[in-house]
């Protein structure tokens, strides 16, 4: 369905005092832009920032990472867990930080939205890694980001947004029908596409964000937006936290079958699925401050 | 625009510069990594994919050596190959234990672990998990002596990744290879086996398809078939059996198809050599896995076995028939005898001369008969085992049948013997002494079973290039369903007037065996109660 931009565009231009990503994050991508960057040249960049490093050592010693010795410092965390998986615990940490706190929004819970977004992501990192991609981390932050158009629009379209909520508790709908409703067409998915380029993501991160829901053939990055999309489903069907929806979306067809779990082996994975976001408490932990 | 600005604006440009150069060299270094990744596929054992991709890792750091852990099949890992590094180095110098190595592999997740001890401060070693989609393969532990912070830039850690995933694919090519080797050589050694099961059965097994091609023929179906043609497999039959078998199979195959087997076709095939020898096929229609008929499957048994068997089930019966008569013919004298001495010694007075020469008269004769019976029971085995041998040689018969009658004159004064024996015949190859007996036999027959004061009648003479000799009675003659039962052993003429007269019930046995022996046969001629006509046919062989 194409999106109305005129639509979208009258939503965002309301939107003030959207934050910025901290510069030291900005830095690191525009670094990584050079292959011959080296993993010191990159961690020192980061440990300018003691805040941001503090919370990358804490989570890079995680039991999400499950190193068996201590990290000491970031460079080291870049030399082992490599230059990306530092990257995106940079990213969470900021992402947590701007859009952490605050909303207490009837019928939408911050925590639960959390713990639902950190849930696909590191689904998503699951998937990846059994359909033996290169891209981990890549396919854990689109699982993190997939749903930041809820939050912009709980902090930012306010009003909107409850009445959002109110149709789907009193029609019973998906929040995404809801949301076509209320905004004319436009729903949190291109609302977090919106975000995603503002902010310098990385256009496969964006499109898949824009198009998880329902994953189209045609896409350079068809296959991340399956994984997002059955992450997404594995993780509300496993009740890990929640994203407004009280019903389960229907799962794409296509999709399930590029990720292809064979049924004997659906147990196991979400047993997988299951430890994995225990394991990732850690995140969830930087998200209250 | 502000000197500011200027400042940011140079920093930029002096930023896309550095970038620029740093992919035009990652570039131009990938293009060489693929040429040296090229060569790991080539690769055909682990040992060498290994020391090859240690060789492109040498190309980018200073290394110093080693290890490369197998993953094994219950997911243990071990070391397996190495060079200038041992385990003691990853231990002391790196911290690394097993834990580390799993995870790294768990995670494929390339990593790079600095030094612990001091003074290596700088070192480094290089984790590099080898895994595909499939499966995972083990991890090669690369000790390097730069520190890792410099030399682990974005573009060798992305190089890296290529590298192993190259090499991963090359360690799965090699498992596969095995795996189909393997896979090969089980199914040759299992076609082997079969083929050796077939060709150790006794049964010639020939497959034969819709075609009338030869699919398959076991070792003893060429060897019964008289085939010596090396390869006649994916030949029409008829284009490699010969004519009689190919005509016998053309038949069988006919059968087979419109009533889905045939069972002990018997046929007496000639081999090659002239040897000719029974043999029984029995057939089914062979199917394909989803039932459809491709051909039929011939099984040949040598019969000559089993005929052989029935003979010897057939002579082992006869043997305890011929027991059990031969007891029975042995007792009835000897109870006699027992008898009469019996009486004789209790109850006949010694003075009565009369009475007791009648019972040792019948002593005697019965004591004779037990002799003769005995005499001629062994004759008979001893033919019958083929352990008599004629002593062949030119005779005139002539001689032999006028003694024969000069003979049996002596014995019966009341019968009047005529005889025709002419002196001109050819002669025949025969056994005097036992042609002897077969006529003495013959005629002491003819006195024995024809009231005395008769004629009988001894005739020589040659016809339809034999030489016969005949010997005719007026006597009590046989039943038409008797003529030929005479012949068999211990067989008695069922009858009120023959049952005084004593035979042993083996004496034309014996004759027949002994004719037969002769290549020749007895003709029987007989009325009942006019007379018999024994005719004893013997072959003239040109000389
Ligand atoms: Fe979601």
């Amino acid at each position: 369905m194409a999106v109305d931009e005129k639509k979208l565009k009258g939503i965002v231009d309301g939107i003030v005092g959207l934050p910025t990503l901290p510069t030291v994050l900005t830095n690191v991508t525009k670094m990584m832009q050079n292959p011959r960057v080296s993993a010191a040249q990159v961690g020192t960049v980061i440990q300018s920032d003691v805040s941001l490093t503090a919370k990358i050592l804490k989570l890079v010693n995680s039991a999400f990472y499950g190193f068996p010795n201590r990290i000491s410092t970031v460079t080291h965390a870049i030399v082992i867990l490599g230059f990306n998986a530092v990257r995106s615990t940079a990213m969470s940490v900021s992402v947590f930080d701007s859009f952490g706190g605050g909303g207490a929004t009837e019928g939408f819970d911050r925590m639960d939205f959390w713990k639902h977004s950190i849930g696909t992501a590191a689904t998503a990192r699951i998937l990846a890694k059994k359909m033996n991609m290169k891209e981990l981390e890549e396919a854990f932050i689109a699982g993190l980001l997939h749903d930041i158009g809820l939050i912009i629009l709980d902090q930012f379209v306010h009003a909107e947004f409850v009445e959002i909520l109110k149709l789907v508790k009193e029609k019973d709908m998906l929040i995404r029908d809801a949301e076509r409703e209320v905004l004319g067409g436009v729903t949190h998915s291109e609302i977090g596409g919106w975000l995603g380029r503002k902010w310098n993501m990385a256009p496969a991160l964006v499109e898949v964000i824009e198009n998880y829901h329902s994953p189209s053939t045609a896409s350079d990055n068809y296959q991340l937006s399956c994984i997002v999309h059955v992450a997404d489903l594995l993780t509300k069907a496993l009740s890990i936290g929640n994203s407004g929806d009280s019903r389960m979306p229907l799962v794409n067809k296509s999709a399930w079958e590029k990720i292809n779990i064979a049924m004997p082996a659906l147990p196991s994975v979400l047993q997988e699925v299951l430890e994995s976001a225990k394991k990732s408490e850690a995140f969830f932990t930087m998200v209250n401050k | 625009m502000s000197t500011e600005e200027i400042t940011k604006l140079e920093q930029e440009l002096d930023f896309l510069q550095t970038t620029n150069t740093g992919l035009r060299r990652s570039l131009d270094e990938l293009t060489i990594l693929q040429e040296m990744l090229k060569g790991i596929s080539e690769e055909r054992t682990i040992k060498d994919i290994i020391s090859r991709f240690f060789d492109i890792i040498k190309k980018t750091f200073t290394v110093k050596g080693y290890i490369f852990f197998e993953k094994a099949e219950d997911k243990s890992i071990s070391p397996v190959h190495y060079e200038h590094l041992t385990e003691w180095d990853l231990t002391e110098k790196y911290g690394i234990n097993k834990g580390i190595l799993e995870w790294a592999i768990n995670e494929k997740q390339i990593s790079n672990i600095p030094a612990i001890c001091e003074g290596e401060e700088e070192a480094s070693l290089l984790m590099i998990p080898f895994n595909t989609a499939n499966k995972d393969y083990g991890i090669i532990a690369i000790g390097i002596e730069s520190g890792a912070d410099e030399a682990l830039t974005l573009n060798v850690s992305e190089n890296l990744k290529l590298s192993a995933s190259q090499a991963a694919t090359a360690i799965e090519n090699v498992h596969l290879y095995k795996d189909i080797e393997e896979d090969k050589a089980n199914i040759s050694d299992l076609k082997s086996l079969m083929l050796n099961i077939l060709d150790s059965l006794v049964n010639g097994v020939t497959t034969i398809d819709k075609d009338k091609k030869l699919v398959h023929m076991n070792r003893n179906a060429y060897i019964m078939f008289g085939i010596t043609e090396e390869e006649v497999v994916g030949k029409k039959y008829s284009d490699c059996f010969p004519e009689q078998l190919v005509s016998v199979i053309d038949f069988i195959l006919k059968e087979t198809y419109e009533k889905g087997f045939v069972l002990d076709y018997q046929v007496n095939y000639e081999l090659i050599g002239g040897v000719n020898i029974p043999i029984g096929m029995s057939t089914n229609v062979l199917r394909d896995d989803d039932l459809k008929i491709i051909g039929v499957t011939i099984l040949s048994r040598d019969m000559t076995a089993s005929q052989e068997l029935d003979r010897l089930r057939k002579l082992d019966k006869l043997k305890s028939d011929f027991v059990s008569t031969v007891s029975h013919e042995l007792r009835s004298p000897l109870t006699t005898i027992k008898a009469y001495l019996d009486t004789l010694i209790n109850r006949v007075d010694e003075d009565d001369k009369e009475t007791r020469n009648m019972f040792i008269k019948t002593i005697e004769t019965e004591a004779n008969r037990l002799s003769r019976l005995i005499e001629e029971m062994l004759d008979l085995s001893r033919i019958e085992s083929g352990k008599i041998q004629l002593e062949l040689k030119y005779i005139d018969l002539t001689e032999v049948v006028e003694n024969t009658v000069n003979l049996c004159k002596v014995q019966s004064e009341t019968h009047t013997i005529h005889s025709d024996i002419p002196s001109d015949l050819p002669k025949v190859m025969a056994d005097t002494d036992r042609l002897t007996q077969v006529f003495i036999n013959l005629l002491n027959n003819s006195i024995k079973y024809s009231p005395e004061g008769k004629n009988i009648w001894v005739k020589l003479y040659e016809q339809e290039n034999s030489l016969r000799i005949s010997f005719k009675d007026e006597g009590l003659g046989l039943k038409s369903e008797d003529k030929y039962k005479v012949f068999e052993k211990f067989y008695r003429v069922d009858s009120q007037k023959t049952s005084d007269i004593g035979g042993t019930g083996l004496g034309l046995p014996v004759v027949k065996k002994l004719v037969e022996m002769h290549h020749g046969k007895i003709i029987v001629e007989s009325e009942i109660d006019k007379g018999s006509e024994f005719i004893v046919v013997l072959p003239i062989k040109e000389s």
